[in-house]
C-alpha cells in the first residue's frame, strides 16, 4: 500500500509566478494516472513537489499520511521521478554504473546493488547493453534506462515527465511496454504528457491542470470532452473508441498498421 | 585484444589486460610515482627506464598505442614548440649545427629533457584513463582522500567523476550550438567576437542548466555522501607494478 495525496498544494516561485494554486489529488496504489495540460500549466513542478525536489509555499505531500519531508530519502525510495530529458538524468560513464547509483546512495550491501542493477536492466531488456555509455543509447533505450535507474530503487510510485518526447514509433512502444508492465505489477503510474493518444487507452484516470489548478479529474472518458477549452488536443475528438488509440495492440492498431 | 576501433584521447578502453584489472588505488599510486620520476628525470638512462616502464605498461595493457600516438598530434606541436623554445632561449655553447641561429648545445639537451618529461606524462595519462573506469577511479580517489583532514573524501570524487562524465557533452554542446550558429551564416559576419560571445553565452547558459537537471536527478536518486563501499581487490601483479614504480621514483630521486 502506498497512497500518495497533496492537501492544498502552492507553489510560488521567487519572482512571484503560482506555478500551483491549491491542488487537492489523491493516488491510489495501482493505479495509473495521466496528467494532461497546456505549456506552464504546473505540471512538472507538480511532478516534482511529490518527488519532494521542491517545499510547498503552501499545503503538503503526504505519503501514507505522513508528510514526504519526515522521512525525505524513504520517500524518493518509494517515489521514483523519470525525468523529461533522461540524458540530465544520467550520472554514471556506464549503463550498469548509472543504474547502480541509486541503490549506492542507500548504502546497500554490494551483493544487494548488483542484484538490483541486474533485475531493472532485465526487466527494460538493456542487460545486454549495460557496459555501454549511456549517452551512446537510441532515444527510446535511453529512456529505458532511465527507466531502470529509477526502478532499481524499489519504486512503489512512478513518475513520469513526458516520456515520449523525442522518441520515433518504435521508442514510444518501448517505453509504454514498460509503463504498462510496471503497471500490471502494481506500481503506481503517473504520468505527465500531451500526447494523450498513446496513454488514455491506458489510464484509469485523466487529471487537467489550467493556471496551476486541477480543472478537471476522472476518467478518460468523462474527462476528455474538456481537453481543447484548455489547449489539449483531445484524442477522442473523431470519434474513436478509448481502447481503439492503444499502441500497443497490433492487431488493432488501425492508425498505424 | 583491444575492442575499440576508433579510440579517443583520453576515453576509457574496456579489456581484459592486468593493467585494466589493477587495484585503481595502487594505479593512482604507480601514476603519481611516475609522475613526478618524470618531472625529477635527469640524466638519460633515467629516462630510458621510464620510457621503458611505460612501454611495457602500454604492451600489457593491449591498447591501439599505434592509433592513440596518432591522435595526440596536437601534443606533438606543442612539444615541439617547448623544444625550440629551450633550444634557442637557453645561453650556453653554440650548437655546431644551427648555431649561428642561437642553438645551443644546454638548450637542446634542456629541451630535450623537458620534451621527454612531457611527453611521459602525456603517455602515462593516457594509460591510466584508457585503462581505468570514472568509477573505479573517483573510488581510488575516495580512498585516498579519507585520510585527508577536512576534505568531504565523498564530494570531491564526485565532482571529479561527474566532470569527466559531463566533459564530452559539454563538447557535443559546443559543436551543436556553433552548428546551429553556422546554419544561420553567423560565419558571413566579419567580425568574430560578436559570433564568439554568442557562442559562449549559449554553451555557459546550456551548461548551467544541464547542471541543475543533473542535480535534480542525483537528488530524486537520494544522492548522498554516504555510499555502498567499493570493493577492492589487490593482486599480485598490482603490488609488483607499484613497486616497480617506486623503485623507478627512487632511482630518479638519486641523482
Amino acid at each position: 500500500m502506498c497512497r500518495l495525496e497533496t492537501r492544498n498544494l502552492h507553489h510560488r516561485f521567487p519572482d512571484g509566478t503560482e506555478a500551483l494554486r491549491g491542488v487537492t489529488i489523491a493516488f491510489e496504489p495501482g493505479s495509473f494516472t495521466v496528467l494532461a495540460g497546456a505549456n506552464g500549466s504546473g505540471k512538472t513542478v507538480f511532478a516534482r513537489h511529490l518527488n519532494g525536489l521542491y517545499r510547498p509555499t503552501e499545503g503538503e505531500v503526504l505519503l501514507d499520511g505522513r508528510s514526504i519531508f519526515d522521512d525525505l530519502s524513504a520517500a524518493r525510495q518509494a517515489v521514483g521521478l523519470v525525468f523529461q530529458n533522461a540524458e540530465s538524468q544520467f550520472v554514471g560513464q556506464t549503463v550498469a554504473q548509472d543504474t547502480a547509483f541509486g541503490p549506492e546512495n542507500l548504502n546497500l550491501p554490494a551483493a544487494e546493488v548488483a542484484r538490483r542493477v541486474e533485475e531493472s536492466l532485465r526487466t527494460v531488456g538493456l542487460w545486454e547493453r549495460r557496459d555501454t555509455p549511456p549517452h551512446s543509447l537510441s532515444g527510446g533505450q535511453r529512456r529505458r534506462a532511465a527507466i531502470a535507474g529509477v526502478l532499481a530503487m524499489n519504486p512503489r510510485v512512478v513518475l513520469f515527465d513526458e516520456p515520449f518526447s523525442g522518441l520515433d514509433y518504435s521508442g514510444v512502444r518501448q517505453v509504454l511496454e514498460q509503463l504498462v508492465r510496471m503497471r500490471e505489477r502494481g506500481t503506481t503510474i503517473i504520468v505527465i504528457s500531451h500526447q494523450l493518444d498513446k496513454l488514455l487507452a491506458h489510464a484509469d484516470r485523466l487529471v487537467l491542470f489550467h493556471q496551476g489548478a486541477v480543472v478537471a479529474d476522472g476518467s478518460p472518458q468523462d474527462v476528455a470532452p474538456c481537453l481543447e477549452r484548455h489547449d489539449v488536443r483531445n484524442p477522442l475528438s473523431g470519434g474513436l473508441r478509448l481502447e481503439q488509440l492503444s499502441w500497443l495492440c497490433c492487431g488493432e492498431d488501425s492508425r498505424h498498421g | 585484444m583491444a575492442r575499440t576501433a576508433a579510440p579517443a584521447l583520453f576515453h576509457y578502453l574496456p579489456n581484459d589486460s592486468p593493467v585494466h584489472a589493477m587495484d585503481p588505488r595502487l594505479k593512482v599510486g604507480c601514476l603519481a610515482c611516475l609522475g613526478v620520476a618524470a618531472a625529477l628525470a635527469s640524466t638519460w638512462w633515467q629516462f630510458a627506464l621510464l620510457l621503458a616502464a611505460t612501454a611495457g605498461a602500454f604492451a600489457l595493457a593491449s591498447i591501439p598505442s599505434g592509433a592513440l600516438l596518432a591522435r595526440s598530434a596536437p601534443f606533438a606541436v606543442l612539444v615541439a614548440v617547448v623544444f625550440a623554445t629551450k633550444l634557442f632561449v637557453t645561453p650556453g655553447t653554440p650548437l655546431p649545427v644551427a648555431g649561428a641561429l642561437g642553438a645551443t648545445v644546454e638548450g637542446a639537451l634542456d629541451g630535450g629533457a623537458f620534451a621527454l618529461r612531457m611527453l611521459l606524462v602525456l603517455a602515462l595519462c593516457t594509460l591510466m584513463m584508457a585503462t581505468t573506469t570514472l568509477l573505479s577511479l573517483k573510488q581510488a580517489i575516495e580512498w585516498l582522500l579519507r585520510s585527508v583532514p577536512f576534505v568531504a573524501e565523498a564530494r570531491v570524487a564526485t565532482a571529479v567523476e561527474l566532470t569527466f562524465t559531463m566533459l564530452p557533452l559539454l563538447f557535443d554542446s559546443y559543436r551543436e550550438i556553433a552548428d546551429a550558429q553556422a546554419a544561420r551564416c553567423a560565419q558571413v559576419r566579419r567580425n568574430p567576437l560578436p559570433r564568439m560571445l554568442g557562442l559562449l553565452r549559449t554553451l555557459l547558459e546550456t551548461t548551467l542548466r544541464r547542471a541543475d537537471d543533473i542535480v535534480y536527478a542525483m537528488e530524486s536518486r537520494c544522492y548522498s555522501d554516504v555510499r555502498t563501499a567499493p570493493a577492492f581487490a589487490t593482486a599480485a601483479f598490482d603490488k609488483i607494478a607499484f613497486l616497480t614504480a617506486a623503485t623507478l621514483l627512487a632511482a630518479c630521486c638519486l641523482s
